[in-house]
């Protein structure tokens, strides 16, 4: 007999039962500890359910553990609702909500793999980190909201600014970076440069109606160039401290950090002032 | 590995202008006026004259071998018979730092032919860069053309000092080329060894010496080597004996010569 669609589907039913299985499953999986080749799969059918309905019905009654296929009929179009959880998950856990930027997290990964290139390679590596200047001015004047519009548009400006090969991330709060591969400290500076100049030109209006405004960013620029061993926190420090100058020295700039590369040239090939002197026929 | 006992030199100064060219040149032309067969190779990439010096302009040159298609062969350009050598380039900076990739698809090209020849002479650029020191790093020999002025002595120190501290090289023969006399000759070298024996402790082989000679100056204006020129210049006759000792080494060092590759990293067929 073909199911009423009045008659509504027993969902309280279908939960108590599907919970006590679950529990029932718990129960008995702790008996077989480790060995999985003993676990069983349980598959209950569910008639007179569409997918969406079943989704809806995990998401209220917190059955989402539940993996749902059909059993006549095309599985490809709920394993492709499945792939685009597992993205969606993983997009999430590797970008920032707000600014869709790479998060801390990606920063940590990617900054850790460009240093050891660059230690191979011996290519330069620019790593720049950005605070917005003043910006709790600018929550408590326009609110939160402005707040994160300004957000949002700096990391859209960042974004345009680089290179594909290039990494923004934010780091939170009013904090950003860039990671360059590739890019010296002129090519990066020059960059930079133009970055600030840009952004801060962008207007901003105030949510009251009244007049517009501007931000300023500050920044602080350091490079590494592979001949000298180094960690990503050291590298992280040196942009810091620079950042750190930046804002001490006025904001809205580009400061660059003490130079790992340039203090220490190796020096085991250096024709030393002593050696010169002896083949001029000193002592 | 090296049927012919093939002997490598590479021709070093550190400083430019020593007259390192020259003297590769007329070693070629003394060892052929001896029967001994030489290929010359023109490593001053990107601003050569080896070419200049014979008065001659080749249509083809290290640049062209580069490419597919073209072998040793097509570019060697014969002085004498038995007497070969390879121009480099003029004005192509991109080859000034030959990087291993394009040393590897030159020499796997060179190294058969040259396992053809007795010698087989590098001539490099002045400087100190990567391409200098891994072409010196890659022949059995090395030669440093030193003059009695301090600034070849501090350069041609300072391009031993890298060699022997980043590419483990530590044997070298000096020669010691436009001296006024025996007395400062033996002066210049035995600075240049006690420096390296006090701080670097490597001990230098003293190739013998090349006198300043005028008769030089009036060979390159007409384009025509010093050995053709004048053979019986005072420089000739010291670029001949010179040669003779390159001869006796070879002669003596048979076997140590033979199981080694021609050049390092290229074994020939």
């Amino acid at each position: 007999m073909p199911t009423d669609k009045k008659i509504k589907f027993p969902e309280n039913k279908l939960a108590s039962e599907l919970t006590t299985l679950q529990k029932e499953l718990c129960e008995y999986s702790k008996g077989i500890g480790e060995n999985l080749d003993q676990a069983v799969w349980v598959f209950r059918l569910i008639h007179g359910v569409t997918s969406e309905e079943w989704e809806s019905i995990a998401a209220r009654r917190d059955l989402g553990q539940w993996l749902s296929l059909p059993i006549n009929g095309d599985a490809y179009p709920h394993l492709k609702r499945f792939q685009e959880t597992l993205e969606r998950l993983a997009y999430q856990t590797d970008h920032d909500p707000l600014t869709g930027l790479a998060n801390r997290r990606a920063f940590d990964r990617i900054l850790d793999i460009e240093i050891e290139r660059s230690k191979r390679a011996r290519t330069p590596l620019s790593l720049a980190i950005f605070d917005l200047d003043d910006f709790k001015s600018v929550n408590d004047t326009y609110g939160h909201q402005k707040g994160d519009e300004v957000l949002s548009s700096f990391a859209k400006h960042l974004k345009a600014t680089t290179r594909r090969y290039d990494l923004a991330a934010r780091f939170g709060g009013e904090e950003f970076s860039l990671i360059m591969a590739g890019s010296g400290l002129v090519k990066a500076q020059r960059l930079l440069s133009r970055l600030l100049d840009e952004f801060k030109q962008i207007e901003f209006t105030n949510p009251d109606g009244d007049g517009a405004f501007h931000v300023t960013c500050s920044v602080g620029l350091t490079c590494y160039k592979g001949s000298v061993n180094i960690t990503d926190k050291e590298l992280i420090e040196l942009a810091d401290d620079a950042l750190y100058e930046a804002k001490a020295a006025g904001k809205d700039q580009v400061k660059v950090s003490r130079l790992a590369f340039a203090d220490n040239v190796p020096n085991e090939t250096l024709v030393h002032a002593n050696e010169k002197q002896f083949l001029f026929g000193g002592k | 590995m090296n049927h012919n006992n093939t002997l490598s030199l590479s021709i070093m100064s550190g400083k430019g202008g020593v007259g390192k060219t020259n003297i590769v040149l007329n070693l070629g032309y003394a060892l052929h006026g001896m029967d001994i067969t030489s290929m010359l190779m023109d490593c001053d990439l990107g601003l050569a004259n080896l070419d200049v010096l014979l008065g001659i302009s080749p249509d083809r040159n290290l640049h062209d071998l580069l490419q597919t298609g073209v072998d040793a062969e097509d570019v060697l350009v014969p002085i004498e018979d038995g007497f070969d050598m390879l121009p480099a380039t003029s004005g192509v900076p991109e080859l000034v730092e030959m990087d291993e990739d394009l040393q590897d698809i030159l020499f796997k090209k060179l190294i058969n032919i040259a396992g053809k020849y007795d010698f087989l002479m590098l001539d490099l650029g002045a400087g100190i860069s990567q391409t200098v020191l891994s072409l010196a790093a890659l022949t059995q020999l090395r030669v440093v053309v030193v003059t009695p002025e301090p600034t070849s002595l501090t350069d041609s120190y300072a391009v031993i000092k890298v060699l022997a501290t980043q590419h483990d090289v530590k044997d070298f023969l000096v020669l010691v080329n436009q001296a006024t006399s025996a007395k400062e000759a033996n002066q210049t070298f035995d600075r240049l060894n006690a420096a390296c024996m006090n701080f670097l402790n490597i001990e230098l082989r003293n190739l013998g010496f090349v006198h300043q000679d005028r008769t030089l100056v009036e060979s390159v204006r007409r384009q025509t080597p010093l050995l053709k020129f004048a053979p019986q210049a005072t420089a000739s006759k010291d670029i001949v004996s010179i040669a003779k000792k390159l001869i006796r080494y070879r002669e003596d060092n048979r076997e140590r010569i033979g199981g080694r590759p021609i050049l390092k990293d290229f074994p020939s067929e």
